[in-house]
């Protein structure tokens, strides 16, 4: 047992020591098919091996490829600018998909890798869900629901006073948009015509416990926000090039906006997908090998 | 105090740009002032307090300073988890600023009553907690406010307070206890706009020819524990008077100081009940029902005073504290 965890171990410190795809400056606007389809099965297989140790997987897998397309193709974040006024801020409202932030911000640079490897670890600053205070690519600590948007709203207001063009996009779940300060911050962003906000919300159609068309009913979400007076644009969360298109998008004078992603919770691995289960196993042994299959190059 | 707060706010509007004032969609024509200086820099976020917790959050994280206004209950436990999550544990530096605390707000009745505000912020790690009990204790919180890091927790009466006492505080001294009354009978501490109701006690009993020393406090936390401990020294009887309930507030944070340094002095607690009021009181009728009134306050002192020196005399042990007298409410209009 111990020789076989010391193998896993081994082979996943091999793997997080590959040097980082690194962000390239000119990918803005370039985009190079082989390459992002490569990442996101790369950040597929970090998730994985995070998984090891927490619950969560399933969701992270449904958003993983919409912040790699962020932090890879959109934000104006690299490892040079991390703390510069002007760059652009997100914030993982649906803080339980730290996995994918992390993979992400690893394989970005912005974090260091060998982090990756302690997640969930006793000691580790990598909690299950975003820390605040340690690590600075976190711009905002979550993990309860309901306070990534009234936190971005401030940001993107404060951005506006300071006078500095930067943008803030906040990533929430279809599950979370069930919380109230969901709504009452989507009214006041409308409401003080902050163009420089956009919310990312991962619509797998799942929360933790059912569907949420049993909990909430059929309420279409685009038209939701739509009647708060966001532009709402919507993208196959997992096509990388629509991803890329809609997240780069300048928003409508005077309107913050809204891109609902339609994903598949799990998505990537077969037996995980649409399964509800693995919103709350941990990913080992065989199911892992199995797993990691799935994800393979070839 | 009300008043003073939003004055000196204009003050700080004008001298420093990071300033930020976001209201629950509360204080209505008071916040003038503050959108002639510079109306970008104000902001009703309407009647949604635990966003406008988040939203002041992001604002600081863009290094601005946020005031946030609105009555004490809806700002504080109305919002708990987004104090501790969005300004504690991400440390942001944003200040609230809680109208009404205790039972300022009385005839309003108990959804506007902020009785359990302190202790209930007082387990949030890292969360200053302010208690000025005069216009120019207020004055000297914000003018000591910009140089400090992390969320703080401003907690004002509401209008008309007296001054304590003419004394100058300094801002880098809101942390040190404001000894109001020099005296060596013993020890009342206050914090909050009941100081003013404690003063009035201390009349009392020096018009009977004890000479108690009134303290009081600005701030609640950090608690200035080592000064206090030093004016303990004499181990004469010490009261708390506070507008707050017991739970979490001044009595029970001075007990745990008096055990813990395992001091002798004499205790006793005096506290809003843990109940809710069940007729309209106005702000005066309400600290009586509370016992917190200055004659309340003095009887109780003079009890503790009287029993201490008797006990002292006997050699006995002291009684265990008593909730002051249940409220009476066909006795108090017969008064009123």
């Amino acid at each position: 047992m111990s020789i076989q965890t010391h193998d896993r171990r081994h082979q996943w410190e091999r793997l997080v020591s590959m040097p980082a795809i690194r962000r390239k400056e000119s990918a803005v606007g370039t985009f190079e098919e082989p390459e992002i389809k490569k990442l996101l099965l790369q950040l597929r297989r970090d998730v994985v091996h995070m998984a090891e140790r927490s619950a969560h997987v399933a969701p992270a897998l449904s958003c993983v490829d919409i912040l790699g397309v962020l932090y890879f193709y959109v934000l104006n974040v690299s490892p040079s600018n991390s703390s510069a006024l002007d760059r652009d801020r997100f914030i993982l409202s649906k803080g339980h998909a730290a996995m994918a932030l992390y993979a992400v911000l690893a394989r970005a640079g912005l974090i260091n890798e060998s982090e990756t490897g302690d997640y969930c670890q006793v000691g580790s600053y990598l909690m299950e869900h975003p820390p605040a205070g340690k690590i600075p690519a976190i711009e905002f600590a979550t993990g309860s629901l309901g306070h990534g948007l009234p936190v971005a709203v401030g940001m993107a207001k404060g951005l506006e006073l300071k006078g500095l063009k930067a943008r803030v996009f906040v990533l929430l779940g279809d599950g979370e948009c069930d919380e109230g300060t969901v709504w009452e911050s989507a009214a006041v962003a409308s409401g003080q015509r902050l163009d420089n906000l956009i919310a990312v919300v991962d619509q797998n159609g799942w929360q933790a416990c059912s569907r949420c068309c049993e909990v909430s009913g059929e309420i279409n979400l685009g038209d939701r926000w739509a009647s708060f007076g966001w532009s709402v644009d919507s993208a196959d969360g997992h096509d990388p090039e629509q991803l890329k298109r809609c997240l780069s998008r300048r928003n409508d004078p005077g309107r913050p906006r809204v891109v609902i992603c339609h994903t598949v919770k799990g998505k990537g691995i077969n037996f995980m997908e649409n399964n509800l289960e693995w919103h709350y196993r941990p990913v080992r042994g065989d199911e892992k090998e199995q797993a990691l299959r799935e994800l393979s190059d070839a | 105090m009300r008043d003073a707060f939003f004055s000196e706010l204009a003050e700080l509007f004008v001298r420093d740009d990071r300033a930020v004032f976001v209201t629950g969609d509360l204080g209505y024509k008071l916040f003038d002032s503050l959108v002639q200086i510079d109306r970008k820099r104000v902001v009703n976020f309407g009647i949604r307090e635990p966003s406008m917790i988040g939203y002041a959050a992001g604002l600081g994280k863009t290094g601005l300073l946020p005031f946030v206004y609105s009555i004490v209950p809806f700002l504080t436990l109305r919002c708990l988890e987004q104090i501790k999550l969005d300004l504690c544990y991400n440390r942001c530096s944003v200040v609230l600023v809680g109208v009404g605390g205790g039972l300022a707000y009385g005839p309003n009745g108990p959804s506007h009553h902020g009785p359990d505000d302190v202790g209930t912020l007082s387990c949030l790690p890292g969360l200053r907690i302010l208690t000025p009990g005069d216009p120019h204790e207020v004055r000297t919180c914000i003018k000591a406010i910009p140089d400090l890091k992390g969320p703080t927790y401003l907690r004002l009466g509401r209008n008309k307070e007296p001054e304590l006492s003419a004394q100058v505080v300094h801002p880098l001294e809101i942390v040190r206890p404001r000894i109001l009354t020099q005296g060596d009978e013993g020890t009342i501490v206050s914090f909050g706009s009941v100081g003013s109701n404690v003063l009035r006690a201390g009349k009392i009993l020096r018009d009977q020819g004890i000479k108690p020393r009134i303290v009081h406090l600005m701030t609640f936390r950090p608690f200035p524990e080592e000064q206090l401990l030093r004016l303990l020294k004499d181990g004469a009887p010490v009261v708390t008077v506070e507008e707050h309930v017991a739970s979490g507030g001044l009595g029970h944070r001075m007990a745990a100081m008096i055990a813990t340094n395992g001091c002798s002095n004499p205790f006793r607690m005096l506290a809003i009940p843990d109940r809710f009021p069940d007729v309209c009181l106005d702000h005066d009728a309400a600290l009586k029902w509370a016992g917190l009134d200055p004659k309340s306050i003095a009887r109780e002192f003079l009890a503790l005073f009287n029993r201490s020196a008797a006990s002292a005399r006997m050699g006995g042990i002291d009684q265990i504290w008593q909730p002051p007298v249940s409220y009476k409410y066909s006795a108090l209009s017969a008064k009123t």
